[in-house]
C-alpha cells in the first residue's frame, strides 16, 4: 500500500444552483480497499459521487479532491475518467442512436489513446465485450441496442458494470448500483464488482440500503447526512443502520 | 420593370436587371416561334411577380432579396472546358459516390459537357437526352421559380425508362461549378419511368468557387405504375453560392418515390418538392439533412398532395446548425375530399448548436375528410447535456461525445436511404461536415 492514499476528500464544501449540499467532508480511501457511504435521501451522497465525476453546475467552494495527489478540480470531466477515475450511475442516460457497442469502443479508445496506446483490434475488443456481458448474464443483442434505450433497470445497472470492468477504472464510485435489482441481478452485479477487487484500485460504494454491503465486503463504512460524514467505522456500522436505522447516527453521540 | 423591381436594394437591383437582359437575348435568339412565346411569357411574369419577401407564404423566413448581391449574367458557353480544378472536381464527385454509375451526366457551370460524361452504355430500355433544357414540361407553374428557370434555362437532360426496364446500378448526375466571376446557371431534367420501371439516380453539386452564383434547377419526374424511383442530392457548393432547384414529381397507381437531400455548402440552399398523388396506392418518402453554418441558410419547402385515395407520404427534415447559421421548413400535406385512408406524415427536427442559430419550421396539414391519418411534429433543442456527461465520465472528449450525438441525431436520415452506396456517400459527407463544423457547446 502506497504512502498516501488514492483519493483524499479534504474539507470538502460544495453547491449545486446556488444551494449548499456539502459541508466539509474528510475522506481518505487507500488502495486496495472498498468504502461505502451509506445515508438517508437528501444526505449528499449523489452530490459527493457528482463531484467527483466533474458534473457541470455541481460546484466545489471549499476545501479540495486529491486522486493520485493530483487536484481533481484541474482535470475536466474526461481527463478524470482517463486517468482511471470511473462513476457508475444511479440512472445511467438513455441514448437515441449511438449503439452500445460503438460507444463501448469509442470509450476503451479513448483511454487507450490517453495512455499512447493504439486502438482495440475490433475482432479481439467484440472478444472481450461479449465475454464480459455473459459473466454479467447480459444478451449480446444488448450490446447492438442503442445506449440504455428500452433496457430495463436490472439491465442498465449490468451494463454500468459492464463499463466499469472493460476500462479498469482505479477508482470506481458506485451510485446505488445496487437499486432496482433482483437478487440474482444484485448478486451478478456484486460479483463483478468483487472481481475488479484488486491491491491497486479502490471503490467507493454508495447506498442506501446495506443489501449490496452483504455480497461485497466494505473495509470501511461512513455515515453520511446533511452533507457530511458523521461517523465511521468497519462493517459493523452497515448492520446498525440495517438493525436500527439512520436516526442515531443525525445527532452524533456526546464525547 | 414593375416598382417592386425598381425598389429592390442595388445589389438584388443588379441581380434581376442582369437575369432579365440575358433573358431577353435568349427569348430574342430562340430557334422556334413556340420557345420565343414560352420563354417571353416566363420572362413577364417573373417581372409582374417581382422577387419574394416576407409577404410571400412560401418565401416568408428566406431572405432571396439580401443572397443577391450585383450581376449575376448566365456564362457564355465556351465550349468544353479543362483544366486541373475541373479534373479534380469531378474526380472528387465521382469518387464521393463511389460505387459503378452505368451512366454519369456531367454539366459544368450548367452547361452539359459531354466531353466528361459518360453515357455510351445505357441499360436496355434507358433513353437519355442530354444538352439543350427540355422546356416543354410540367414545370410552367407561374411561380417566381418556375419562371424565372423557364426564361433562361439553357441546358438540361430528359431520361426515359421503359416499362419494365430496370437499371442495374444508378445514374449519377453532376453538377460542377468551377466559375471565376459572378454567374449565373439555369438548368432542367425531364424524368420518366415507365410502367414497373426502376431507377436510381444521384445529383452531386461540386463546387469550391468563393465568387457568387445564382444556380436554379428544375427537375419533372413522372412515375408509371408501380414505377419506383429513388432520388439522392448533396448539394456542396462554395460559400457564395445560391441554389434554387425544384423536384415535382406526378405518380401514378403504385408508384413509389424516395428522395433524400443532403444540403451541406452554399450561402442559400432552397430545395422545393412538389409531389402529386394522382392515382391511389402511390407513396413517397422524403429525407432531408441540412447542415450549416454561419451565414448560410437552409430552406426545404415541401407539398405532398394526397389527391385520390390510398397514398401514403413520410417526410422527415433534419437540420444541424451552428453559430448564425438559419434554418427553414416548410412543409404541407394536403388531403383532398376524396382522398380517404391517406397516411401523411411530416417531421421536421433542428439541432442549434451556436449563438444565433435559428429554425422556422411551419409543417402544416389541410385535410378535408375524415378518413385519413396524419400527424406532424417539429422539435428544436440542444445537445442532451446529461448524454455529454454521461459520455465525457467514460472518457469521451467533449468534442467526440458532441460528433458522437450528432451523428446519433442524423441516424434515422441516413438509414431512410435505401441505397447503399448512396447512404454511405450522405453519411460520409456529413461526417466531413461535422469535423470541420465549430460546434459550440452551449455551456455557459
Amino acid at each position: 500500500m502506497s504512502a498516501t492514499p488514492l483519493l483524499q476528500v479534504q474539507n470538502l464544501h460544495a453547491e449545486v444552483d446556488g444551494k449548499t449540499i456539502l459541508r466539509g467532508v474528510n475522506l481518505a480511501v487507500d488502495r486496495g480497499q472498498v468504502h461505502a457511504i451509506m445515508g438517508p435521501n437528501g444526505s449528499g451522497k449523489s452530490t459527493l459521487a457528482y463531484i467527483l465525476a466533474g458534473k457541470d453546475g455541481y460546484n466545489i467552494t471549499d476545501g479540495r479532491i486529491l486522486f493520485e495527489g493530483n487536484d481533481l478540480a484541474t482535470m475536466d470531466i474526461e481527463t478524470r475518467a482517463r486517468a482511471g477515475l470511473f462513476l457508475g450511475f444511479q440512472y445511467p442516460v438513455a441514448i437515441e442512436g449511438v449503439t452500445t457497442i460503438s460507444f463501448l469502443k469509442e470509450a476503451v479508445n479513448a483511454r487507450r489513446a490517453a495512455e499512447g496506446k493504439d486502438k482495440l483490434d475490433a475482432v479481439a475488443f467484440l472478444k472481450q465485450v461479449r465475454s464480459l456481458a455473459s459473466q454479467l448474464s447480459m444478451d449480446d443483442n444488448m450490446l447492438k441496442r442503442y445506449i440504455n434505450v428500452g433496457f430495463s433497470g436490472g439491465e442498465k445497472k449490468r451494463a454500468e458494470i459492464l463499463q466499469m470492468l472493460l476500462l479498469e477504472p482505479t477508482f470506481a464510485v458506485l451510485d446505488e448500483t445496487d437499486s432496482g435489482l433482483d437478487v440474482d441481478a444484485l448478486k451478478t452485479v456484486a460479483a463483478g464488482i468483487e472481481s475488479l477487487r484488486s491491491p491497486g484500485r479502490a471503490m467507493l460504494l454508495v447506498t442506501h440500503y446495506q443489501r449490496l454491503l452483504q455480497h461485497v465486503r466494505p473495509d470501511r463504512v461512513h455515515i453520511m447526512a446533511e452533507g457530511n460524514i458523521l461517523s465511521s467505522g468497519g462493517p459493523e456500522l452497515a448492520q446498525e443502520v440495517e438493525d436500527s436505522g439512520y436516526a442515531g447516527f443525525l445527532q452524533p453521540a456526546t464525547a | 420593370m414593375n416598382t417592386q423591381i425598381q425598389n429592390l436594394p442595388q445589389g438584388a437591383h443588379q441581380a434581376v436587371t442582369s437575369l432579365m437582359e440575358a433573358a431577353k437575348r435568349i427569348e430574342t435568339g430562340a430557334a422556334t416561334r413556340e420557345e420565343t412565346a414560352l420563354r417571353r411569357n416566363a420572362r413577364e411574369q417573373f417581372i409582374a411577380l417581382g422577387l419574394p419577401n416576407r409577404r410571400w407564404e412560401a418565401w416568408r423566413y428566406t431572405d432571396l432579396v439580401g443572397a443577391l448581391q450585383g450581376p449575376l449574367p448566365p456564362l457564355p458557353r465556351t465550349g468544353t472546358k479543362s483544366g486541373n480544378s475541373l479534373e479534380e472536381s469531378i474526380g472528387y464527385a465521382r469518387a464521393q459516390i463511389g460505387g459503378d454509375p452505368v451512366a454519369s451526366i456531367v454539366f459544368v457551370d450548367g452547361r452539359f459537357d459531354s466531353q466528361h460524361s459518360k453515357i455510351e452504355q445505357l441499360p436496355k430500355g434507358v433513353r437519355l437526352q442530354a444538352g439543350p433544357a427540355p422546356l416543354a414540361s410540367g414545370n410552367t407553374a407561374s411561380d417566381m421559380l418556375g419562371n424565372l428557370n423557364l426564361s433562361l434555362a439553357s441546358d438540361g437532360f430528359v431520361l426515359v425508362v421503359e416499362p419494365k426496364a430496370v437499371a442495374q446500378n444508378f445514374i449519377h448526375i453532376l453538377f460542377i461549378s468551377t466559375h471565376q466571376e459572378p454567374c449565373s446557371m439555369h438548368s432542367r431534367a425531364k424524368v420518366h419511368l415507365g410502367k414497373g420501371a426502376k431507377l436510381r439516380l444521384i445529383e452531386t453539386h461540386t463546387g469550391r468557387s468563393g465568387t457568387s452564383c445564382l444556380q436554379t434547377h428544375l427537375t419533372d419526374a413522372t412515375l408509371d405504375a408501380s414505377a419506383r424511383l429513388e432520388h439522392v442530392c448533396i448539394e456542396d457548393n462554395g460559400t457564395q453560392h445560391v441554389s434554387l432547384a425544384r423536384l415535382k414529381a406526378h405518380l401514378k397507381q403504385e408508384a413509389q418515390l424516395s428522395c433524400a437531400a443532403l444540403g451541406v455548402g452554399g450561402k442559400l440552399v432552397r430545395r422545393e418538392y412538389d409531389i402529386n398523388f394522382d392515382e391511389s396506392g402511390a407513396g413517397a418518402e422524403l429525407s432531408v439533412l441540412s447542415l450549416a453554418g454561419a451565414g448560410e441558410t437552409r430552406d426545404i419547402n415541401t407539398m405532398l398532395h394526397h389527391k385520390v385515395r390510398e397514398c401514403v407520404s413520410d417526410t422527415l427534415v433534419k437540420n444541424v446548425l451552428t453559430d448564425g447559421a438559419r434554418g427553414i421548413f416548410q412543409g404541407l400535406v394536403r388531403v383532398e375530399h376524396g382522398a380517404v385512408q391517406s397516411n401523411g406524415q411530416q417531421t421536421s427536427k433542428a439541432l442549434l448548436l451556436g449563438r444565433g442559430a435559428s429554425m422556422n419550421a411551419k409543417p402544416e396539414l389541410e385535410v378535408f375528410n375524415d378518413d385519413v391519418e396524419c400527424a406532424h411534429g417539429s422539435a428544436i433543442g440542444e445537445l442532451d447535456q446529461d448524454a455529454l456527461f454521461y459520455l465525457r465520465a467514460r472518457g469521451i472528449s467533449a468534442d467526440d461525445a458532441r460528433r458522437l450525438l450528432i451523428n446519433a441525431f442524423l441516424n434515422d436520415v441516413f438509414e431512410r436511404i435505401e441505397d447503399d452506396t448512396f447512404q454511405t456517400a450522405v453519411r460520409a459527407r456529413a461526417e466531413g461536415w461535422l469535423k470541420d463544423a465549430s460546434i459550440q457547446s452551449q455551456e455557459t
